[in-house]
C-alpha cells in the first residue's frame, strides 16, 4: 500500500507534501487512522536547475522542529527591524551587501551579528536552526534532515517565506489531519487491531500458502507423479485447509493488506507530542541564530528517516510460512509497503498471481516442499545481513557490495532504484534504472559496467535480476526480482 | 492533490471576526500596554502603512474599504477617524489630530494592515524578487523603477509627514524602506497578523524597557 499523499502545498519556490498511509485499522477504530506520516520539502530554487534541487524527507517530528525553528526565526526577524525601527532609523547594514559574496564571509557576518564567537561556524549545528546571511539570505542547517552531515542551504528571503507559508499552513491544517497523535485513542485502537488484524493475517496467509503449496505441488506431481511425499503433504494441507467461503478474499493481495497491522507498534510510541501551540511565546532573547530552546528533545532520530520502498512481493520459492513466526519479517514488510508508487503498480501488475508470488519459480528449480520450507526457516533466521526473502546467496552478496559502497550524493532528491540482471557468472548483464533520478545519478550508484562480475557465480538457473534500492539516508536493500 | 491545500489558514481569516471582538485569540496581549508601549505601536503601524501607500498606492479609501471587509468599521468608520489614527504616531508633524491609541484600535490597524498587505502581496513578492536580484548583481536598489518609484515616494511621504523627515539621512530611509518592504511580506502571509502583533508587542515591551533605563 503507497502512502497517500495527504497534503501538498506548494508555494513558488518549494513543495512541501505530507504523505501518510492509511492504516486498515480504519475499519476498527470507525475513523481514518494514519500511520506513517512523513513529509518531503523540495526546495524549488529557481535559479538552480532542476536537478539541484535540494530535498528532504522526514517524520512528523522532524516536521515540527522545522517549523518551529521557522516560526522563532521569521519572527525574530521581524522583531529586529522593529527594535531598528524604534530606535528611529538606526542606519540597517547595507542592502546592496545583503548577499553574502562567500561562506567565509557570511559566517563572519552570521557570527558578528550574534556574538556568538568563532566556534560557532566550525561546528555545524546539531539541532535544525537558521541564522542570518546578509540581509537577505538565510542559512538553514538541515541537521537531521541533511541528506549529508552538516548540510546547510542557502534561502533567499523569497524561499524563506515560501517556506515559513508552507509550514504554517500545514500546521494550521495538522490538527485537521487524521492522526494518531491522541495517546489515550491508541492505546486502545492497537489492541483491539491486533487482534483483527492477526486474524485476518492468519488466513490470508494461509489461503495464499495454501494456494502456493498447490501450485508448486502440483508442478512437483508432474515431474514426480508417483511422490509419496507429496501425497502426504496434499493430505495434510487438505486437512488444515479452511473452507473457501470462510476466507473469500476480493483478491489474494488483500489478505496481506492486513499485514502492516501487525507490525504496528503501540501507536502512539513513535509520535510527537500534541502539537505546539501556534502561539508561540515569543522570547525576547532569542536572536535569529539561535536555537530555540523549545525544541529541545524534539529531535528526530535518524531511525526514523527515510524508509526505501522494497518490494518483498518478489518471486521467492520459499515463500510465507517463515514469516508466519517471525513478526519481524512482517515488520518490515509493513515498512517496505509504506512507500513507493512502483510497490502497488508491481503488486497490481499480475493480478490473478497468488499472493507472495508475483512470479512463480520457473519449472527449472525444485519446487518447495513443506520440509524444505522448515529448512529455510530454520536457517535464514541465523544469518545477518539476510533476508528470509532472499532466495539465492547472491541478493546478500549484492547488498553487501552497495552497502559497503552507497554514499548518497549531497543534492539526491530520493531513493535510487535500479534492476540489475547477473548473468550465471555473477556479472553484470543490465542495469535498468527504475526512476528519472535513478539514471540521473547512475554514476553515484557505484554499479559495476556491465560484464564486469558483481556477485558469486549462480548455482541455479541462467541469470538473476536483482532489485537494488539505494535509500537517500544510506540504506541499501537488495531483493531477487527473479531467476531464470 | 491540488489546490485545495492551499486554502489560507482558516483560524487567521478575520473576515468573519464578529464586530468589535477582534479576535483576541490570535492577537493576544499579556496585560494592558503601557502609554510608551501603545506609542511605538503607533508609530510602526502608521510606518506600515505608508509602505504599503508607497508601493501600491493604497489610499484612505482602500484602507476604509479594507477595514469594512473585516467588519472593523466600529474602529474605524471615516476618514476622520483613520487619519486620527494614525496620526497618533509620535513622529507625526504637528499635534492638533493626535490621539491616544487602545489596543483594540491597534488590533485594527494590525488587521487592517495586513489584509492589504495580502491584497497586494503579488506586488509586495515581486518588489522582493526585484532587490534580490539587485543586490546579487551588486547594484543599488533604486535602478529598479519598481524600486525606485517605492523608494523615493516612501521617502516623499516620510519628509512630508514626519518631524524627523528632513534631517534623516536619505540612505537610513532607504534602508528603513526597504526593510518594511521585506517585513510587508511576511505580514501578507496568512499568519500575518499574528507574526505583526507579536513583533509590536515584542518590540515596545522592550522598547518600554529601554526608556525606563534611561530615565
Amino acid at each position: 500500500m503507497a502512502p497517500n499523499v495527504l497534503r501538498r502545498y506548494t508555494p513558488p519556490t518549494c513543495t512541501l507534501e505530507i504523505l501518510a498511509q492509511q492504516s486498515p485499522l480504519s475499519r476498527w477504530a470507525g475513523q481514518t487512522v494514519l500511520k506513517h506520516l512523513r513529509f518531503q520539502l523540495r526546495f524549488d530554487d529557481p535559479k538552480l536547475p532542476q536537478e539541484e534541487w535540494l530535498s528532504v524527507t522526514g517524520d512528523r517530528t522532524q516536521l515540527e522542529e522545522l517549523w518551529e525553528v521557522t516560526q522563532d526565526y521569521v519572527q525574530a526577524f521581524l522583531q529586529q527591524s522593529q527594535i531598528r525601527l524604534g530606535n528611529v532609523l538606526q542606519p540597517l547594514p547595507a542592502i546592496a551587501n545583503g548577499v553574502a559574496d562567500s561562506p567565509e564571509a557570511a559566517l563572519a557576518e552570521a557570527d558578528a551579528s550574534q556574538g556568538n564567537g568563532p566556534t560557532l561556524s566550525l561546528v555545524p549545528p546539531a539541532k535544525i536552526s537558521l541564522e542570518p546571511a546578509g540581509l537577505l539570505t538565510h542559512r538553514l542547517h538541515l541537521a537531521s534532515l541533511a541528506p549529508v552531515p552538516g548540510q546547510t542551504i542557502n534561502l533567499s528571503t523569497l524561499q524563506l517565506f515560501d517556506l515559513a507559508d508552507a509550514l504554517d499552513q500545514y500546521a494550521a491544517e495538522s490538527v485537521t489531519l487524521p492522526n494518531l497523535s491522541r495517546q489515550r485513542r491508541s492505546l486502545i485502537v492497537p489492541n483491539w487491531g491486533q487482534v483483527a488484524a492477526m486474524a485476518v493475517l492468519a488466513v490470508g496467509l494461509t489461503t495464499s500458502l495454501l494456494r502456493m503449496t498447490d501450485a508448486s505441488l502440483r508442478a512437483k506431481q508432474q515431474e514426480q507423479p508417483t511422490s509419496s511425499q507429496g501425497a502426504s503433504s496434499r493430505d495434510q494441507r487438505i486437512a488444515n485447509q479452511l473452507p473457501p467461503s470462510a476466507v473469500s478474499p476480493p483478491s489474494p493481495l488483500a489478505p496481506l493488506a492486513g499485514l502492516p497491522n501487525v507490525a504496528l507498534p503501540p501507536l502512539g510510541s513513535t509520535l510527537p507530542d500534541p502539537l505546539p501551540s501556534l502561539q508561540p511565546s515569543p522570547n525576547p532573547t532569542t536572536s535569529p541564530g539561535q536555537k530555540p530552546e523549545q525544541t529541545q528533545g524534539k529531535q528526530g532520530t535518524i531511525a526514523n528517516l527515510q524508509k526505501v520502498p522494497v518490494q518483498r512481493n518478489t518471486p521467492t520459492n520459499a515463500p510465507t510460512t517463515v514469516t508466519i513466526d517471525q513478526m519481524p519479517g512482517a515488520e518490515s514488510a509493513a515498512a517496505s509497503r509504506s512507500t513507493g508508487p512502483s510497490a502497488v503498480a508491481r503488486s497490481a501488475n499480475p493480478p490473478a498471481a497468488p499472493a507472495v508470488t508475483v512470479e512463480l519459480p520457473s519449472p527449472s528449480l525444485k519446487a518447495p516442499s513443506r520440509s524444505d520450507l522448515g529448512t529455510a526457516a530454520d536457517l535464514q533466521p541465523a544469518r545477518e545481513n539476510t533476508s528470509a526473502f532472499d532466495v539465492i546467496p547472491q541478493v546478500a552478496e549484492a547488498r553487501d557490495y552497495f552497502a559497503a559502497r552507497w554514499k548518497p550524493p549531497t543534492q539526491l532528491p530520493q531513493s535510487l532504484e535500479y534492476t540489475i540482471q547477473v548473468d550465471a557468472e555473477g556479472k553484470v548483464m543490465r542495469i535498468i534504472p527504475l526512476t528519472e533520478a535513478s539514471g540521473q545519478f547512475i554514476d553515484y550508484s557505484e554499479i559495476p559496467p556491465a560484464g564486469e562480475a558483481l556477485v558469486s557465480p549462480l548455482k541455479k538457473g541462467k541469470s538473476a535480476r536483482i532489485r537494488l534500492v539505494l535509500g537517500v539516508d544510506g540504506k541499501v536493500q537488495a531483493l531477487l526480482e527473479g531467476l531464470e | 492533490m491540488p489546490p485545495t491545500a492551499k486554502l489560507p489558514i482558516q483560524s487567521t481569516d478575520l473576515t468573519v471576526a464578529p464586530e468589535g471582538a477582534i479576535a483576541t485569540n490570535v492577537l493576544p496581549l499579556a496585560g494592558q500596554p503601557d502609554p510608551h508601549q501603545l506609542d511605538n505601536i503607533k508609530t510602526q503601524l502608521d510606518l506600515v502603512l505608508l509602505a504599503l501607500e508607497a508601493l501600491a498606492g493604497i489610499g484612505s479609501e482602500a484602507m476604509l474599504q479594507a477595514a469594512a471587509e473585516l467588519n472593523l468599521q466600529a474602529v474605524v468608520d471615516d476618514r476622520v477617524s483613520l487619519w486620527r489614527l494614525r496620526q497618533s504616531s509620535p513622529l507625526r508633524k504637528g499635534q492638533g489630530g493626535r490621539k491616544k491609541l487602545d489596543v483594540e484600535e491597534a488590533r485594527a490597524l494590525v488587521l487592517i494592515s495586513c489584509h492589504l498587505a495580502k491584497q497586494h502581496q503579488e506586488l509586495i513578492r515581486r518588489a522582493v524578487a526585484l532587490l534580490e536580484q539587485m543586490a546579487e548583481q551588486g547594484r543599488e536598489p533604486h535602478q529598479a523603477a519598481l524600486l525606485g518609484d517605492y523608494l523615493d515616494s516612501f521617502s516623499n511621504i516620510y519628509q512630508e509627514r514626519m518631524e524627523d523627515g528632513d534631517t534623516t539621512s536619505a540612505d537610513a530611509l532607504a534602508n528603513l524602506a526597504l526593510k518594511i518592504l521585506i517585513d510587508l511580506l511576511f505580514y501578507s502571509a496568512a499568519s500575518g497578523p499574528r507574526r505583526l502583533w507579536l513583533a509590536l508587542i515584542d518590540r515596545s515591551s522592550r522598547g518600554a524597557i529601554a526608556a525606563a533605563m534611561t530615565e
